[in-house]
């Protein structure tokens, strides 16, 4: 009948209008990341993050994307336990939109990866690596995502740097960071339909900001990484957003306006997760978490009689006390004549009072990768080549840092690279290039993680039977044993500038 | 005899010091290996007591820590509520066999804790699982409710074979609920869970947007009451909404879950090894030090228990040399002595045997002092067995005196045997006895008369003394004594005047006009015996005062 059609198009011409009209449109993307340790309350909290997200979506009325932009899944004593399965648990409870994978989610390897998109309700985003098994992505993963929001189509790219292979010994993957690979990524999106492109990314490179100027990537969010510390790695852009610490989540405000439709606008708000209160539940799942870890790790061990502090930088960058203890302890297992091992394996980022007791979770915290002890056999030669290695980029601050037990050296960053070491002893005797030493050191160093080509004769097979202990293993069954430990700062590693 | 400066070693030290090295040897060799015995016991039974249990119960325990990864895998995986309960009760019987194993203490606090908090956790895993079913059960009823609610509602509509077409609103009911079916089935089989709540949004605004239709079209109440049923059935607080999200989460917990519970058994396992591998290296290790321990001790042992037997050999040596030897010769001394012969065997020492050997050396001396005195003593000649020269003392003595009381004459006979020294010489002192004790008893048979007497006076040479008897019968006697010897026939090859024995004599008479007393009288026998021998021997001479 011609009045009811009449009428039905004029509601339909309201509704669209209501919908449609009025001014702008709006997509938020929430964006937070790097919130591995829930026992941590240095980090960011998942629970105020959840009541954030509460709270905005209500106001955004639905139209908001949550991006989780990873770094969570390991390193921490829970994850050493179930490789990070606790942290997709809670991140279920908050609904992302999705997660762009970062380094830290590989601390377990391909496959824990894998299962852990298995786990997830949502998908988890790297575009730049390659899985020869699969001769796609690892299985699981999803090379983007397009989000649908308020009649947009948000396409995002999560950009992976090359080192990932290196620093986390990784076997299979293979990560590609050339433009023209991060150029077709997104050109695909487009294809897809994608109408605003969103990449995440860590480590710069300059034709970003050409792809950003031709508006082939809309916006780049940087997820800050170990290369951050230096502040080398900056790079500026209107477009380019990122979170200036660990505590902190990102509101990006994307609005279409009604005059330029093919050009929005983008504006940026950095909030402090502490202004907000805890969601009830997801505390409770998180301390139901902690509960369950501390009935795993709080058993004490011993008793610390000095004070030790292994913040992050410190551990990287010059000789540690703790760590010290770790590379004696490495070396006695095996007596061997000297040990190593790599900052970048003691992630407990924490100052310890003297007298503290010391828990297992102590040590889980500090040592959470499953790293085991091995030995090999190496000339002089190549020790010295693996101390050049291990300071070779001290001034950014970079995991390689090698703590060592029987030997000292001297360096100096003014030096050029590969030219740094000097006064090399072992046991007090000038190192004999030629002399076949034996080294006690980690399965990562010896398999050569973080560039390490030269402490790769191993003495044990692979598959020999006998189960070796973790690294973290033998450190508490030493501090078990002695009852109460003093390390100390003794001038194994010299500093010259 | 003693040599004066010897040091006195007594017989009881010298036995004490070397029972006591002895003794001291036995002890020690007996305590080594005793003590080694007993170390070794205490290792044997240190590695039976506790570090081959300790083995063995990690042994078990890591058996069953391996089974419980497979049944927390079937637990897992257990789709039916009674594949969930078998593997529930295999759970629970492996939980409890490690419960009693573990309840042996593997003497490690923290794998003993370990094993309480894998039990801990496979209950609230459990747990999980039976959650994880009871919502994919509501899930599927729910769903199933669902579609019957939509089988319903389109059956609203019927349409009648007399229609040829549903009208205009008929068509809108079927299109919208048809769309409807179709979000809602995505909503429930999307896996994203923002895109689930972007999908049951969509389902919302599809419902609203039926609902406006309702009141444009004026549809039936049934009609209305099945959309607002269906609504309810999505958006309740135990909706199918609901149900789809929790559904999400949890099968994401669980499988994370299912990860971290494989994980924990694996450490578990692996420091189970490790623990084991520990205990057995230091349980090789002490058991070979201990052997090496051993074997040192067996060594040392063997030495002295070598040394010991030396050393017994020269206590021996020594015992054999100290005390049988001088014994020995002790004994031999002895031996001579009762032999008679004479010569005293030095014994060396000072000690009990040297004084039993001076003992006996002065009990002998003693003896052959008393021999002589009991020889002075005696009366007889211990040769010849006639009266002994103090017994003619005695007899000439008497004699002589009664001879002056009853005034007759006394006549002394001096008899001496001719080359008696040749005759010993030649034929030997033994028979030079013989020869004595011929000769004697030839005179004492000669002899008639009780009151006469003879008597040995010395070596060779006899008395006889004749009471009441003078000058003629005196030699009527000494003729009847010649004429015996001679009758005799003593064969004497080597005397110059008869190759018999023969005899000189000197007579003596003692009248009682001139009365002589024993010494005067035996003197004048003796000038008469001396005048004899001149004479040219076997003869006799009768004292004369011109001698």
């Amino acid at each position: 009948m011609p009045k009811l059609s009449t009428l039905l198009f004029l509601m339909g011409t309201f509704l669209a209008a209501t919908n449609c009209l009025a001014d702008d449109q709006q997509v938020q993307i929430i964006f937070a990341a790097n919130m591995q340790n829930i026992a941590n309350s240095d980090q960011g909290n998942y629970s105020r993050l959840s009541s954030l997200l509460n709270q905005q979506r209500q106001i955004q009325e639905n139209n908001s994307i949550f991006v989780f932009g990873g770094g969570s899944l390991g390193p921490s004593p829970m994850a050493g336990f179930d490789r990070g399965s606790h942290i997709v648990d809670i991140l279920n409870s908050l609904e992302p939109d999705l997660m762009t994978v970062r380094k830290r989610e590989f601390s377990y390897y391909e496959d824990e990866l894998s299962l852990r998109s298995d786990e997830a309700a949502f998908p988890l985003v790297a575009s730049n690596i390659i899985d020869p098994l699969t001769s796609g992505n690892i299985e699981g993963l999803y090379n983007n995502v397009i989000i649908n929001k308020n009649g947009h189509k948000v396409g995002f790219l999560s950009i992976l740097e090359e080192e990932l292979v290196q620093e986390y010994l990784l076997n299979r993957v293979k990560v590609f960071e050339s433009q023209t690979i991060v150029e077709g990524q997104a050109k695909k999106l487009r294809r897809q339909g994608a109408d605003f492109v969103v990449m995440v990314f860590s480590k710069k490179h300059a034709f970003y900001k050409e792809l950003l100027d031709s508006g082939l990537i809309n916006i780049a969010i940087r997820a800050r990484s170990d290369r951050d510390n230096a502040n080398l790695n900056t790079l500026t852009h209107p477009n380019i957003f990122s979170i200036t610490d660990d505590d902190r989540a990102l509101l990006l405000n994307i609005t279409w306006s009604a005059s330029k439709p093919d050009d929005p606008t983008v504006t940026s708000q950095e909030v402090l997760l502490n202004e907000y209160p805890e969601d009830p539940l997801v505390s409770m799942q998180i301390n139901e978490y902690n509960h369950r870890l501390d009935r795993l790790l709080n058993q004490t061990i011993g008793q610390l009689n000095v004070p030790i502090d292994t913040s992050r930088e410190l551990v990287r960058t010059q000789e540690n006390a703790f760590a010290n203890f770790v590379t004696d302890t490495l070396r006695e297992y095996y007596q061997a004549d000297v040990a190593f091992i790599n900052g970048g394996s003691i992630r407990g980022n924490k100052k310890y009072i003297a007298n503290t007791i010391l828990t297992r979770r102590d040590i889980a915290t500090e040592l959470p990768y499953r790293n085991r002890v091995t030995r090999a056999s190496a000339t002089g030669e190549q020790i010295r080549q693996a101390l050049e290695h291990g300071v070779s980029e001290v001034e950014l601050i970079r995991g390689r840092f090698l703590h060592v037990s029987g030997l000292s050296y001297s360096f100096s960053s003014t030096q050029p690279s590969g030219n740094r070491v000097t006064n090399i002893k072992i046991n007090g005797m000038p190192i004999d290039l030629n002399k076949r030493y034996l080294v006690a050191t980690d399965d990562y160093l010896a398999n050569g993680g973080d560039g390490f080509d030269s402490l790769s004769n191993k003495l044990d097979s692979t598959s020999s039977n006998t189960a070796l202990p973790l690294i973290s293993d033998i450190v508490i069954l030493n501090i078990q044993k002695l009852g109460k430990i003093a390390p100390l700062i003794e001038s194994r590693v010299v500093r010259l500038d | 005899m003693k040599k004066p400066n010897n040091v006195r070693i007594p017989l009881i030290r010298f036995f004490g010091i070397a029972l006591s090295i002895i003794l001291s040897l036995f002890l020690l060799v007996t305590w080594l290996t005793f003590s080694r015995l007993v170390n070794f016991e205490t290792v044997l039974k240190n590695f039976s007591e506790q570090a081959l249990p300790t083995i063995v119960l990690s042994g078990e325990l890591y058996n069953e820590a391996s089974q419980l990864l497979q049944f927390t895998d079937l637990l897992a995986n257990a789709n039916s509520d009674a594949a969930k309960r078998l593997a529930e009760q295999e759970l629970n019987t492996y939980i409890r066999k490690i419960k009693s194993l573990s309840s042996k203490k593997l003497d490690d606090s923290f794998l003993d804790k370990q094993l309480e908090i894998i039990n801990l956790e496979l209950l609230e895993f459990s747990d999980l699982i039976w959650q994880r079913a009871d919502i994919n059960k509501k899930l599927a009823a729910k769903r199933q409710n669902m579609y019957t609610l939509f089988t319903h509602a389109f059956d609203l509509i019927q349409q009648s074979p007399r229609k040829p077409s549903y009208s205009d609103s008929e068509e809108s009911w079927i299109s919208q609920l048809s769309r409807l079916m179709l979000i809602t089935d995505q909503a429930i089989n999307a896996k994203r869970m923002q895109e689930v709540r972007g999908l049951f949004a969509r389902v919302k605004q599809q419902v609203m947007s039926i609902q406006i239709t309702d009141t444009k079209h004026a549809n039936t109440i049934e009609q209305q009451n099945i959309i607002r049923t269906i609504k309810h059935t999505i958006f309740a607080s135990d909706g199918l909404e609901h149900l789809v999200i929790s559904h999400l989460k949890l099968t994401g917990r669980v499988k994370g879950r299912e990860n971290f519970m494989r994980h924990l058994i694996e450490d578990f396992s692996r420091l189970l090894e490790i623990t084991t591998n520990e205990t057995k290296t230091n349980i090789f290790k002490q058991v070979a030090l201990s052997v090496e321990d051993t074997e040192n001790q067996i060594n040392t042992i063997g030495g002295i228990i070598l040394m010991a037997i030396i050393l017994m050999f020269i206590i021996l040596f020594f015992i054999q040399n100290r005390i049988l030897k001088r014994l020995q010769n002790v004994n031999l001394m002895v031996q001579n002595k009762i032999k008679g012969q004479e010569g005293r065997n030095v014994i060396t020492g000072n000690d009990e045997i040297t004084d039993l050997a001076d003992a006996f050396n002065k009990f002998a001396d003693t003896i052959e002092i008393q021999k002589e005195k009991l020889e002075l003593m005696s009366l007889t000649d211990g040769l010849t067995k006639i009266a002994n020269r103090r017994a003619l003392d005695i007899r000439l003595q008497h004699d002589i005196e009664l001879s002056v009381r009853q005034k007759f004459s006394v006549a002394v006979l001096l008899i001496d045997i001719d080359f008696f020294k040749l005759y010993n010489d030649n034929y030997g002192h033994s028979a030079g006895d013989e020869c004595l004790k011929s000769i004697a008893q030839i005179i004492s048979n000669a002899l008639q008369r009780e009151s006469d007497f003879v008597a040995r006076y010395g070596g060779e040479e006899f008395v006889c003394v004749l009471p009441n008897t003078d000058l003629p019968g005196a030699l009527e006697r000494v003729q009847h004594i010649f004429e015996s010897i001679q009758s005799q026939n003593l064969a004497h090859e080597y005397s110059s005047i008869d190759k018999r024995v023969t005899i000189s004599m000197g007579v003596a008479i003692s009248t009682p006009q001139q009365v002589l007393m024993p010494e005067a009288i035996l003197k004048q026998a003796d000038v008469a015996l001396y005048m004899a021998k001149h004479a040219g021997k076997n003869t006799y001479k009768v004292y004369s005062s011109n001698m």
